[in-house]
């Protein structure tokens, strides 16, 4: 099942932010934001909608796999440690099918385990965000950088 | 049969283990709350929740400041052990050092100005500057420098300098004209721990931040250090080897 903000406030109980009109504008890129933590979700979600690109949303990791082996999305960006299925769990399974296979999936987490960032190299991930060390337009302006290479 | 050494060091790797991991999970449940603070402030300050007041937007630029110190508080304490053991992964792409000083420049330009310190960056028209390296740690190895600078300088100013002291070697300096450090105090000044004890007490440290900058400095093959006299302020440095737009 697939999340989305509306979804996300009402669970969380957050107020949803004051939409702008850039806000609304979603032409862009259709990515997938599978985070467990719906505070960060809301944020993520909010800044890259503000920026043109449409965001899809998955709470943890068996979410976000139904969702990136149903929907046709241009990039992922995957948290690491969520309940049900972890993110690089996650990952290996979507590897596993024929979907999963060109997709790029960015890693977005504040874990920086070598064993972790050995097993994401390993699955393809091309770049290791930590979160803690980003604002949400400098993750955006890296995704950009990404997707213009 | 194993000795009473051999038992005792196999529990010394148990316990370092169990403590880095400890240290890992601990780390990573702060960065959640202190990325949430971060994004939100930022956010706020690029205009996402409209129009603020010149006053709130100070107030904002304090508060991401002192969460920007408690980032680097967290990965100074994740890296230090990890440096130590060689376990800490790389992620190395060319990068140019004079973009990191101007990013370091846009981070601390709120803090500064509060502090009513004049803060500039000086780069030559013409430099050679490419390096391959690891962006993010470069990034907290001149985070470390000018946040030092920044918060030991009470009056006066804060230059950033990036030069090209022979062909083919990039140099950051930091130059304040903070309290200075003694000659004997530069010598311990980059040990773990180590704290300048004319400042010991009045600021917020760990003792990590420049013992991490030697670390990484020296991890990327390049020489750091300090130029310093007692009241006549501090320059701090690195110099690292460029590389040419086709190697890596």
């Amino acid at each position: 099942m697939l999340r989305h903000m509306d979804d996300i406030q009402k669970q969380s109980g957050i107020e949803p932010a004051a939409q702008t009109a850039e806000e609304k504008k979603s032409a862009g890129p259709t990515v997938l934001f599978i985070e467990d933590d719906s505070l960060l979700l809301k944020m993520y979600q909010t800044k890259f909608e503000s920026e043109g690109f449409k965001v899809i949303s998955a709470l943890d990791g068996e979410e976000g796999l139904s969702a990136a082996l149903e929907q046709n999305v241009d990039l992922i960006i995957l948290d690491i440690m969520m309940p049900r299925l972890s993110g690089l769990d996650m990952l290996s399974k979507y590897r596993q099918d024929v979907k999963g296979k060109g997709v790029p999936v960015i890693i977005l987490t504040n874990l920086t385990r070598e064993e972790e960032m050995k097993r994401a190299k390993e699955l393809g991930v091309k770049e290791f965000i930590v979160k803690a060390d980003y604002t949400p337009s400098e993750v955006v302006r890296k995704i950009k950088d990404y997707l213009g290479k | 049969m194993p000795t009473n050494d051999s038992n005792q060091s196999s529990s010394d790797t148990e316990i370092d283990q169990q403590k880095e991991e400890f240290i890992s999970l601990v780390a990573h449940e702060f960065r959640a709350p202190l990325t949430a603070i971060k994004g939100y402030l930022s956010m706020i300050l690029e205009g996402d929740a409209g129009n603020i007041s010149d006053k709130a937007r100070g107030f904002i630029a304090d508060a991401l400041a002192v969460n920007e110190r408690l980032v680097r508080l967290v990965n100074n304490m994740l890296n230090v052990s990890r440096i130590e053991k060689g376990k800490l992964v790389f992620q190395m792409e060319k990068v140019n050092l004079s973009r990191i000083a101007s990013v370091a420049l846009d981070n601390f330009r709120a803090e500064a100005d509060r502090k009513g310190l004049k803060f500039s960056l000086e780069i030559p028209s013409r430099i050679d500057d490419l390096i391959y390296i690891d962006v993010d740690k470069i990034n907290e190895v001149v985070a470390n420098l000018v946040s030092n600078a920044v918060k030991y300088t009470e009056n006066g100013f804060v230059k950033i300098k990036v030069s090209n002291p022979s062909e083919g070697v990039i140099r950051l300096e930091v130059n304040d004209s903070g309290p200075g450090i003694s000659q004997e105090e530069q010598r311990l000044l980059f040990r773990k721990f180590y704290r300048v004890e004319s400042t010991a007490g009045k600021t917020v440290g760990s003792g990590l931040g420049l013992y991490i900058c030697k670390l990484l400095v020296e991890k990327f093959n390049g020489k750091i250090g300090v130029e310093s006299d007692l009241d006549k302020g501090s320059t701090f440095w690195f110099e690292l080897t460029t590389v040419k737009k086709e190697e890596s």
